[in-house]
Formats: structure tokens, C-alpha cells, sequence
């Protein structure tokens, strides 16, 4: 299979899923409130607010109509209206500072997460069985088995609460808010530290295992007898052959465990007031604005979805046996 | 014993195999984290020097003789509510991962004896819920039903069922091209007969194994939930101490042992689990090394 066809079966392959998705959501909002206009409607609306949804979204008329709709609503990026923001349209919401922060959390604390955790997987891994090792891997158990939320509360009580490094709560300091770029930027890593701290944390272990593991899997291979005995130092064994090996390992993580993303956003983002899609939806839900859960719930499966297609096409140009038609 | 794996036929060998578990340092050191928790779930009532959810001192007060633990914002004995909330952590933690290994053992037997296309339905389904971000699925159903301990336990069990059913149907998949089923077919066995009598002690390893990964996963599950304050508000677990150590101001108090006694208590337990999970692994399914 070349390339290309492989990379467009994957992309087929997940705007199914995601169809699959929002097909679900449509009714799983439906069913569950009881009424099956509750996902759009509620006292909290103005009268004239509601006569547009019902016309927007049909909700006078039969369901597959309804859903026609509501997919081509979707399509135009019209999510509704939210019950508590005062009537701002739930795309808004959704697709501004908040997403834009939460991607930044995650993907700098997956990315940090990720290549901290090969670098020390990789030594443990050579290293197999030394003291090193064993630490690192008894480290990694224990770190596997403390909630993420303990985690959190933990640095924010020691980094937050007894030594005043990080900021309590919030993405930026309101004295802040009028300052100069600079100043705002710094203060917004400062508020940084204590969350992205926390997904680093929730990321290492498993990663560092799996990384460690695929190394070890590795040290009886020909082709690392082949290097040793041309005299290659270990670094350059390490850093530059193995460390192929290591990728393909996190790039399989990436996919396999990308609800994690979404997990690690709600929880952490709850405890440190990062103003993000997972407080977001923790909110929602408290307040019960159903346009907002849907619209963040179909948003989340796609970031998922998303991801998982960036690791299968990153396989594909990390690993040739996939490039060549072999199976993975 | 074919496929490296021994199953579970014999009084014999099944006490043979439970000695060689307890030769694995990791499953007894598991075992025994895991038996310390039951001892004080189960005891809790004689371990709890006060009643979880009376007022018994004054708000936030430190570590002492007389409460071990220290008290909460609201002047709760801590001590008391950890050991109580070791009873709701397992009893939901167990029963969900009981019933999602129940619903994922038949799932994966019965797709890997009918295969064809219930298979490879089951199996599209499977990887569009394995896509799924279960906390924000959690979430979303929780805004519209009020959560009780049943709710919980069931919305743990409909997104936790599938690592186990996938594992077992791949297993029952290779073991019905093995001989003694070919076998078992020629004399005209049923269906049910070969589930029953050739796959489900075959898989059983596996499913054990599964079965305790799956109480990890719940506890930690169960305690997330509970911890977001969207848990069973009748039953205080180890998730909810924290939720209201957070809720409570014990960050402006400074009250660490309103934070660490919990926490510690959920990362031992799932530990717990995680090395008898580990251990199970290495005695009975040696050739399935995971990490």
C-alpha cells in the first residue's frame, strides 16, 4: 500500500468515527433529558432566542428531520445557544481562548511528558536490571497508580500553598490584564507551571515503562551486536538507533491514549482554574448547559479521533513496514 | 497447557499454581496491600474510633491523639472518614469490575466462537468506544441523571467491559483453531458445549487477571467522579474526602492532612492492584508481558 492510500484510509476511516460520534451524541441528548428539546431549550433563554432554535434546529417537526438539521447546523458551525452565558452562541464559546488553552497545556505537557519519558526509558532500559533501572521502574508503578487529581492537589498545596511559588488559581493575574504583551506572557506561563507540571507527571510513567520495555525487548538483537561490535559508543547506540524504536513506542501511546488527553484536561484544568474546554465542561455540566456539553462532548471525540490520525500517519513515515504494505 | 498457558482443571493444579503465584515477590506484595485495605473496609466499624459524618472536633484541626488524622472544615474526624471510605472504594471498585469482566468475558467468548459478522460488528463497536474520552462521557451523563452509587457503578461498567472482551476474544479466536476444539467439533459438540467446557478455562488466566486490572481501573474511575463532586453524595469515598478538602478551603488552611491521608490510600490500593495484576501476569500468562 503506498503512502498515500494508506493516509487516505485513515482519514476515511476516522471521519466515520466521527460521524459515528455525532450521530450518538444527537441522540444520547435526545434520550436522556427526558424532554428532546432540552438540548437547545431551557427557561434560562429569552422567548425570542427560543423561536430562532426551534426554527434553526426544527424542534417542532419529526426526528429524522431533526437530525438532518442538526448535522447540517453542525456543518455551519452552529452548536446552539448557551443556557448561562447569557445567550452566546455555543461555537464561541467553545473556539476562542479556551480551546486555545487547553490545547497549549496539553500539547506542551504531552510533548515535555513524552520526550522526558523516552529520554529516561531508553537509559533504563540499557541499563536493565541495575539499581537505576529498578528505581526508575518502581518510581513508574507507583507513579501509575496516584490518581492525577492527588497529584495536582499535591502541587498545589506545597508549590501553591506553602512556598507561594504558582499562582492558586486561573490562567492570568487580573492586575495583569492591561499590562504590556511581555509582562502578560510571562504571567501567563507563571500560571502555566503548576498544570502543566501535573500532565507531565500523568504522562511519565506509562510512557517511560512502555519506552523502557520496547528497549529492553530490543537488547538481544543482532542488529545492536552488529553496532557494539563496530565499536559505536553507547550514546550513539542510545540516541541515534534506538531511540527509532522508542518513537514508534510513544507514537502508539499518543494514539492509544488519547482520551487520556481529554481525562487529564478535565481533571487537571478543574483543579488549577485553567480557563480551558475541560473546566469548561466541568462547569457545564454543574449548571447543566446542555448546548455547551454537547457541543464540547463532539468536540472532545474529535480532538481524540484527530489525534489518533496524527499518530497513524506518523507511524507510517516512522515505521517502512508499514510504508511497504506490511502489517503493524 | 497449550499456548504457554495453564488452565485451571484439577485440584491440583490449581493449588500449584496459587503456590507459584505466592513465590512471585510482586502478586504477594500486592496481595497483601490488597488484604490490609479489606481488613479495614471490613472492619471499619471497630477501626473508626467516631462516626464518618458526625461533628466530633473543631474545624481543621491538626493531627493529635485524639484524631489521628486531624478534622475537616467541618470538624468530621478524618481519620474515621478514610477508614470508611476504604469500605465505598471497594465495594464499588469490586462490584463494577466484577459485572465489566462478566459482560467482557461473554462478549469476547461469543464473538471468538460465532465470529463472522456479530464479530466484526461487536469489533467496530468495540474500537469506536475504545475513541471515547470516558471521564467526558462520564460527565455528560451525569448532567442529566442524578448520580447514585448504582449509576456510577453502571456507567463504569458500560465504558470499562472492552479491554477485557478484546483481550478474551483474541484468545478464544486462536483457541478455536487448536486441535482438541477441531476435536470437540467432530463429535458433534456444541457450540455452548466448546464455550463452556474448552474456552472459558482457557481464558480463564486471562480473565483473572482482567478482573483486577479492571478494580484498579474503577477505583481510580470511581474516585475521579467523586473527586469533581459528581460521585454518590449518600456515600463518602476517598474521592469525595478530597473533593471536600478542595471545596473546603484546605488549600488556604494549609491543612495537608485533609489531602495526603486519601490520596495515599487510593494510590496504595490501586498499587495494590496494579502488582497483583503484574504478578498474574508473569505466573499464569507469561507469554502476554505487558509492562
Amino acid at each position: 500500500m503506498s503512502i498515500a492510500r494508506y493516509i487516505v484510509k485513515k482519514i476515511a476511516e476516522a471521519g466515520l468515527t466521527v460521524f459515528i460520534a455525532i450521530t450518538v451524541a444527537f441522540f444520547l441528548f435526545r434520550l436522556l433529558p427526558g424532554d428532546p428539546t432540552a438540548a437547545f431549550i431551557d427557561i434560562r433563554l429569552s422567548p425570542e432566542a427560543k423561536l430562532i432554535l426551534i426554527k434553526q434546529f426544527g424542534l417542532d417537526r419529526p426526528w429524522h428531520e431533526q437530525y438532518v438539521l442538526f448535522i447540517s447546523n453542525l456543518l455551519q458551525g452552529n452548536l446552539g445557544i448557551s443556557f448561562v452565558y447569557r445567550g452566546t452562541p455555543v461555537s464561541k464559546i467553545i473556539f476562542g481562548p479556551k480551546l486555545f488553552n487547553t490545547l497549549v497545556l496539553m500539547g506542551t505537557g504531552m510533548f515535555l511528558g513524552a520526550f522526558i519519558s523516552s529520554f529516561i526509558g531508553l537509559l533504563a532500559g540499557w541499563k536493565r536490571g541495575t539499581r537505576f533501572d529498578r528505581t526508575i521502574v518502581s518510581a513508574s508503578y507507583i507513579g501509575t497508580s496516584a490518581p492525577i487529581f492527588w497529584i495536582g492537589l499535591l502541587v498545589l498545596l506545597i508549590l501553591g500553598s506553602y512556598f507561594r511559588l504558582i499562582p492558586m488559581s486561573g490562567t492570568i493575574s487580573t492586575e495583569v490584564i492591561h499590562a504590556d504583551p511581555l509582562t502578560r506572557f510571562i504571567d501567563y506561563l507563571w500560571h502555566l507551571a503548576g498544570p502543566l507540571m501535573v500532565i507531565i507527571v500523568y504522562f511519565l510513567p506509562i510512557y517511560l515503562l512502555y519506552v523502557r520495555n520496547t528497549v529492553v525487548s530490543l537488547l538481544g538483537e543482532d542488529f545492536i551486536t552488529v553496532l557494539k561490535a563496530k565499536g559505536l559508543p553507547d550514546s550513539v547506540i542510545l540516541f541515534k538507533h534506538l531511540v527509532r524504536y522508542a518513537m514508534i513506542t510513544v507514537v502508539t501511546l499518543l494514539a492509544v491514549q488519547s482520551p487520556l488527553l481529554v481525562t487529564g484536561a478535565i481533571i487537571t484544568e478543574t483543579i488549577f482554574g485553567w480557563n480551558g474546554i475541560g473546566l469548561l465542561l466541568y462547569n457545564s455540566v454543574l449548571k447543566s448547559d446542555y448546548p455547551v456539553i454537547q457541543g464540547v462532548f463532539i468536540l472532545t471525540i474529535v480532538i481524540v479521533v484527530v489525534a489518533n490520525l496524527l499518530a497513524d500517519i506518523a507511524y507510517a513515515f516512522l515505521d517502512p513496514r508499514i510504508r511497504y504494505g506490511g502489517t503493524r | 497447557m497449550r499456548y504457554g498457558m495453564r488452565g485451571f482443571k484439577g485440584l491440583r493444579t490449581k493449588l500449584e499454581t496459587i503456590k507459584s503465584l505466592f513465590k512471585c515477590l510482586t502478586f504477594t506484595i500486592g496481595f497483601l496491600i490488597v488484604l490490609i485495605v479489606g481488613i479495614i473496609a471490613i472492619f471499619a466499624d471497630s477501626l473508626a474510633p467516631y462516626p464518618p459524618l458526625e461533628f466530633v472536633g473543631d474545624p481543621l484541626e491538626p493531627p493529635s491523639i485524639t484524631h489521628y488524622f486531624g478534622t475537616d472544615d467541618m470538624g468530621r474526624d478524618l481519620y474515621s472518614m478514610v477508614v470508611y471510605g476504604a469500605r465505598v472504594s471497594l465495594i464499588i471498585g469490586l462490584t463494577a469490575a466484577i459485572l465489566s469482566t462478566l459482560v467482557g468475558t461473554t462478549v469476547g467468548v461469543a464473538c471468538g466462537i460465532v465470529r463472522g459478522v456479530v464479530d466484526a460488528i461487536t469489533m467496530r463497536i468495540i474500537d469506536f468506544l475504545l475513541s471515547l474520552p470516558y471521564l467526558a462521557v462520564a460527565l455528560a451523563i451525569i448532567a442529566f441523571l442524578k448520580p447514585n452509587m448504582a449509576i456510577i457503578i453502571i456507567i463504569i461498567v458500560a465504558l470499562s467491559w472492552i479491554s477485557t472482551a478484546k483481550v478474551v476474544r483474541a484468545q478464544a479466536l486462536s483457541l478455536m483453531e487448536s486441535l482438541f476444539v477441531e476435536a470437540a467439533e467432530a463429535i458433534g459438540a456444541s457450540r455452548l458445549h466448546i464455550a463452556l467446557k474448552h474456552i472459558l478455562p482457557n481464558v480463564f488466566p486471562l480473565v483473572l487477571s482482567s478482573l483486577v486490572l479492571n478494580v484498579r481501573g474503577a477505583i481510580l474511575f470511581e474516585a475521579s467522579l467523586s473527586f469533581l463532586g459528581l460521585g454518590d453524595p449518600e456515600s463518602i469515598s476517598w474521592g469525595t474526602i478530597l473533593f471536600f478538602a478542595r471545596r473546603g478551603g484546605a488549600f488556604a488552611a494549609g491543612a495537608w492532612w485533609y489531602i495526603v491521608p486519601p490520596g495515599f490510600m487510593i494510590m496504595v490500593t490501586v498499587l495494590g492492584f496494579t502488582l497483583m495484576s503484574i504478578g498474574l501476569d508473569e505466573v499464569l500468562n507469561p507469554r502476554l508481558r505487558k509492562i
